[in-house]
């Protein structure tokens, strides 16, 4: 938590005050958006808070190659936004149903869920199920990444100020499930699913899993067992075995791993079916 | 049965709560709501070992911070020990806990306190002391407590009413009637159940919390968020070693009690530091704290053996439970009796019945009081072992249980032997619509037609289930109840009482009660309750007393007041006081004459032979009439994940008459929705060093609104000749509903009986996987 | 710190220091409606409206409040008159202890501002961060329901 040792709330107007800010504080200094992150986990060192609401980068624009989330939008405002309602078949507002509360989805932004980098984050899940990338601002320059590659390169991630995560429009049929105790609750598991067909077979097949207790990452695995394939009863199921016997699982407080893997099998199916289905209703 | 049921003109109705306008406005009702300048915010060191010694304290640093007012430890406050359980004196609880003492017990316990300018301040202080322990071999399950040669958690010499602190037993009871060896031997079936239940905790919305003062005439107040005002007057008075005429303790509007709050946490703690310092102080637990240094449930582990004969009847009954109660002994002897006590008598005609256990010491978070009290545990085997017995029976389970509960005109030799850690008190039931509600329960479920069909949805599988239970109302010739009430020349009346309202809305239906007997509307009582300066004697909220002792004092101390009003009134209408009565805000003759209550008042208060309309009167209760309950839910089990749903939920519950329909039935669903948490996603996690690892709302799922099943309380009523108004109690039954219902019920759907709570996917779908390897 | 915010229809200015946060500046100003459940965003006693949305003020840094409207279930009634949403609680029963409820009843007050006549799922869902313990929900998803047909009524007699 935040202590008494932070002496500074800034608010920068543009860009290049907010990266001069950022390097000025260095670890000292943390980004805001909603804000959630920092009031909960900030560590008691901080110095310098740099709020990046005043930005303009809450904007969410459906362009006809990429969906474009500001980085500062709520999860709220990405959830009614009328862009979303029928992205990847309404994949958007089905996980953010399920993500925290109401709360805190009008607090939390998308940038921050994605900053924060949670392991049980269902946002993180189905943005990488949709091959997002993520727009960072550094020294002047708008340099765009794969999100997965941001996620895995902590570093830049902790130093970077990131403007907007964009998803690219394809002929993506998706899905999601999440295994919970309650209904406001995080995930024992997550499971994000979207697949490109290619005629009667699955081109570019997305699996993700998270909260395995680690963060959402894509199963590679059980992407390739599916590529080329067709969605029948069969190639479900063994896609379903490969995922829940290599899926990287651990025990923790919520489950444990030998239960995780149960749930990733019985996830990937149900995405895979749901998949299906959508691929043939053509939504 | 039928009974004359006057028609009651304030009473029976779900009118609004006289605290509700304030509470819905956000006005400043709770403790944390007054702020008064120079208070001092007070902080807690707790432990981070489970069982330690202090060899070395040293506060010198924190005291030297700016802005640190005190550093409280065991060399600067009295030693006294005590119980911080808030009971009737003499206690039933052990006096094993002091203030602070060169021992710590569990993760959490206190070694020192802080009282500083700011929160701020306070919490850097706490980590400026400096602590040496020197480790001792810890306690972390019941199982190790009472082996020979285990580390023995209460060796001091001064603490007292510790059954065998050498081998960590808080408590022991044993009580049998007949011979149940025997009576096994005579039955024709037997059916036996191990069950356990684990940490769980009330999470009151509003944690524990005081604030602490001086008056004018430097008495201490305490204001703060208790169950047990006239308790905590007394302990504290016994702890820090001052007059009990020299503190006052208020109870304003609290968030949530559920028991937790009937324990003497804080208010010791910060009365010192006011004591200390001559400034206000104010304590507040945070919500980790609240989960490990508060209360908890007691888990427990219970053993049920049922004997019964061909034809059903129970002929054997054999309850033997062993209870964790943590590292203190508040409530450990008395949660452990009432598990046999509120659970046994309900199969009363089994003639050989045996009650035993033993409550120990373990080096972990400490139960206390919650809801239910040791009865919510004791029904989960009771209530299975009941289903499988049916089962072996190939009987309904609805008619094993009509053939062996309780009714109206018989007695358990239970009530008798066993009671609030002593004897009890014999007493026969009065009241019981238990078969009406066993009736309208299955009716309004579906029981006939779902029961048994296994109906499949994808890969969810329904089943019902259903279990019955009973409660008390009250301690029998233990608890007592005051109330004042007196007349304002409006025709109004100032009702005073200790009864403590926790939100469960007793000063609306105390306030009911005193209004239909003085044939005034209920605005016209102006309610003022759990002050111990001006409201009269009262044990407090626990044990289900407040409806049916709390009201029947009120209900005496009304009839006073109704005869000195009757008193005045007669001559002014020329007619013996006996022709008349009170109604609609006048005292009425047969003749049709009558006069205004304030104009009785302004008579007695100005005119003539003047006095104060005004009464007291008391309740001791000399049994304790059961409420009964008859719960039925459908639940939906996914056999691929081993997810439990609850579908619908339905409680048949017989309270007597309900004094507010409204507030009966919000008892009901807040006890039953609190149930199903316990019974499907509550559990304290512990370290194997004994740490409570998910000390947060984040981590413990309690049921949020998306987890609301469809919920249906039937108010079944009957008329309990010796409540007020016929009235029992509904305060705890509900909770104890939801663990041996779903229970059942996911019997009913997938054939496995779970025996461990919180019924998890996981521990479902391992229970599932058993059965099908099994075959 | 200085910031200047609105608070049920009122223009304040408070000094803050920088990691303060909403709830506590608040309660410290005088609003004891808005609740301490936890601190961390899980039970929702501190929700308040938040430039027209509903927001956990225990996570809300004050300083971003510079310039906000914020309301408070203070803001909520008009005199004696209750709100609606208000006097929806009240009659159903929905009030125990009432600590949950001011929360509560900002969350409805967000919910039935948006969508006037919520389905039973709709009212579950913006409440899901509303914890409470002593009501079983039962009676509040009942007020929500009523509290939106009241709130018809009401704009169709205006």
């Amino acid at each position: 938590m935040v202590s008494t040792n932070t002496k500074q709330y800034l608010k920068p107007v543009s860009l290049d005050e907010a990266w001069r800010l950022m390097k000025d504080h260095g670890s000292k200094g943390k980004l805001v958006g909603g804000g959630i992150d920092v009031v909960l986990y900030g560590p008691p060192e901080t110095e310098a808070l740099i709020d990046v609401t005043g930005l303009g980068l809450g904007v969410i624009e459906g362009g006809k190659d990429v969906l474009g989330i500001g980085a500062t939008a709520t999860l709220t405002e990405l959830l009614e936004h009328p862009a979303t309602a029928d992205l990847h078949s309404g994949i958007l507002r089905e996980v953010l149903v399920c993500v925290a509360s109401p709360l805190l989805r009008n607090l939390a932004t998308v940038g921050g869920a994605v900053a924060s980098v949670h392991p049980w984050s269902d946002v993180i899940a189905v943005l990488l199920s949709l091959d997002a990338s993520a727009v960072c601002y550094e020294e002047g320059k708008e340099i765009e990444f794969p999100l997965e590659q941001l996620l895995e390169n902590r570093e830049r991630l902790h130093n970077t100020l990131i403007i907007q995560v964009r998803l690219p429009r394809a002929a993506r049929f998706a899905a999601f499930e999440k295994f919970a105790r309650t209904g406001f609750d995080v995930g024992m598991l997550n499971c994000a699913v979207s697949v490109i067909p290619d005629g009667q077979v699955c081109n570019t097949v997305r699996m993700v899993f998270g909260g395995t207790p680690a963060i959402a990452k894509r199963l590679r695995s059980a992407e390739e067992h599916l590529e080329g394939k067709p969605l029948t009863e069969s190639t479900i199921e063994e896609t379903a075995q490969v995922a829940a016997n290599a899926l990287d699982v651990r025990d923790d407080l919520r489950a444990s791993a030998s239960y995780r893997r149960d749930l990733a099998a019985v996830g990937t199916r149900r995405c895979l079916k749901r998949v299906a289905e959508r691929w043939s209703a053509g939504i | 049965m039928t009974h004359d049921h006057k028609t009651f003109d304030v009473v029976g109705k779900s009118l609004r709560k006289v605290d509700g306008v304030a509470l819905v406005t956000g006005k400043p009702e709770f403790v944390a709501d007054l702020q008064l300048p120079n208070t001092l915010h007070v902080k807690i060191l707790g432990s981070k070992l489970a069982h330690a010694k202090i060899a070395k304290l040293d506060v010198s640093d924190a005291e030297a911070m700016p802005g640190v007012a005190c550093v409280l430890t065991y060399k600067n406050t009295p030693p006294t020990r005590h119980t911080t359980a808030g009971q009737g004196y003499p206690e039933p609880s052990p006096y094993d806990t002091r203030m602070f003492e060169q021992k710590v017990r569990f993760i959490g316990d206190r070694v020192a306190a802080v009282a500083a300018e700011t929160e701020a301040i306070a919490e850097a202080a706490i980590k400026a002391i400096h602590v040496e322990y020197e480790e001792l071999p810890a306690v972390l399950s019941m199982d190790e407590a009472r082996v020979e040669g285990a580390p023995v958690i209460h060796d001091e010499a001064d603490s007292t009413g510790i059954y065998d602190a050498a081998h960590n037993i808080v408590a022991d009871v044993d009580i049998d009637v007949g011979d149940v060896e025997k009576g096994f031997t005579e039955s024709d079936l037997i059916v036996e159940q191990t069950c356990e239940t684990q940490y769980a905790q009330h999470t009151p919305i509003e944690t524990h919390v005081v604030l602490s003062y001086l008056d004018n005439a430097d008495r201490l107040v305490l204001r703060t968020s208790t169950q047990v005002p006239f308790h905590v007057r007394r302990i504290v008075a016994q702890t820090l070693g001052i007059p009990m005429r020299d503190i006052r303790v208020i109870k304003p509007r609290i968030g949530g009690g559920f028991g937790t709050k009937q324990e003497v946490l804080l208010e010791d703690v910060a009365g010192w530091v006011t004591l200390q310092t001559g400034r206000p102080a104010f304590l507040s637990l945070t919500r980790q704290e609240e989960f490990a240094a508060s209360r908890t449930r007691h888990p427990m582990r219970i053993r049920v053996k049922l004997g019964a004969k061909t034809d059903g009847r129970l002929h054997a009954i054999e309850m033997e439970a062993t209870s964790n109660t943590g590292a203190y002994g508040s409530h450990g002897l008395t949660v452990l009796a009432n598990t046999g006590s509120k659970t046994l008598p309900l199969y009363n005609k089994a003639p050989n019945a045996h009650f035993y256990g033993q409550a120990v010491y373990t080096n972990l978070a400490v139960g206390g009081a919650y809801r239910g009290y040791g009865a919510t545990q004791g029904y989960f085997p009771l209530e299975t072992a009941m289903d499988e017995l049916a089962e072996r029976l190939k009987m309904d389970p609805i008619e094993l249980r009509r053939l062996n509960h309780i009714r109206v005109g018989e007695t358990s030799p239970i009530f008798e032997k066993l009671g609030e850690g002593r004897e009890g008190v014999s007493q026969t039931v009065k009241s019981c619509e238990m078969d009406r509600c066993l009736e309208l329960g299955a009716e309004r479920i579906a029981w006939a037609k779902k029961r048994g069909r296994r109906e499949r949805d994808g890969s969810w599988v329904h089943g019902l289930g259903m279990a019955i239970m009973m409660q008390g109302s009250g301690i029998p010739e233990i608890d007592m109840a005051a109330a004042t009430i007196k007349m304002n020349e409006d025709g109004s009346f100032n009702l005073l009482m200790g009864a403590t309202d926790l939100g469960t809305g007793s000063d609306t239906i105390l306030a009911q009660i005193a209004a239909e007997v003085l044939g005034v509307p209920l605005e016209k009582m102006l309610v003022t309750s759990s002050d111990t300066d001006f409201t009269p004697f009262d044990v407090g909220a626990y044990a289900s007393s407040t409806t049916y002792v709390s009201g029947m004092a009120v209900q005496r101390a009304a009839e006073k007041v109704r005869e000195q009003i009757l008193d005045v009134a007669a001559p002014l209408l020329g007619d013996a006081a006996e022709g008349l009565e009170l109604k609609h805000e006048a005292v009425r003759a047969a003749n049709g004459s009558s006069v205004s209550l304030a104009r009785v008042c302004q008579r007695a208060m100005y005119e003539s032979d003047q006095f104060q309309i005004a009464a007291t009167a008391s309740c001791v209760p000399t049994e304790s009439p059961p409420p009964f309950l008859a719960n039925f839910a459908e639940v939906a089990v996914d056999t691929e994940t081993g997810l439990v749903r609850v579908l619908h939920y339905v409680a048949a519950v017989d309270c007597g008459v309900a004094i507010n329909p409204q507030l009966a039935e919000g008892q009901m669903e807040g006890a039953i929705v609190n149930g199903i948490g316990y019974a499907l996603t509550e559990e304290m996690v512990l370290s194997s060093n004994g740490r409570v690892r998910n000390p947060t709302l984040f981590d413990y799922k309690i049921p949020g609104i998306l987890d609301l099943p469809k919920l249906e309380i039937l108010l079944v009523e009957s008329y309990e000749p010796t409540g007020p108004m016929g009235a029992k109690s509904v305060g705890e039954i509900g909770i104890n509903g939801p663990i041996p219902t779903i229970a059942n019920a996911i019997y009913d759907a997938v054939g496995v009986r779970l025996t461990e709570t919180p019924f998890t996917p996981e521990r479902v779908l391992t229970a599932l996987r058993s059965k099908e390897r099994a075959g | 710190m200085r910031i200047n915010l609105n608070i049920n229809g009122t223009q304040q200015a408070f000094e803050i220091t920088p990691e303060e946060k909403l709830l506590d500046v608040l309660r410290r100003e005088g609003y004891m409606g808005v609740k301490k459940g936890c601190g961390s965003g899980d039970c929702g006693a501190c929700a308040v409206l938040f430039n027209g949305h509903a927001v956990n003020s225990c996570l809300v840094f004050a300083a971003k409040a510079d310039g906000a409207e914020i309301l408070t279930v203070e803001g909520l009634a008009k005199g004696r008159a209750l709100h609606p949403i208000q006097e929806a609680f009240l009659s159903v029963g929905a009030v125990q202890c009432g600590y949950c409820t001011p929360g509560m009843v900002i969350s409805t007050y967000d919910l039935l501002s948006r969508t006037p006549d919520p389905s039973e799922q709709e009212i579950r869902e913006a409440l899901s961060g509303n914890l409470c313990r002593c009501t079983g929900y039962v009676k509040q998803i009942e007020a929500v329901k009523k509290a939106a047909a009241l709130l018809r009524e009401d704009s169709h007699d205006a």
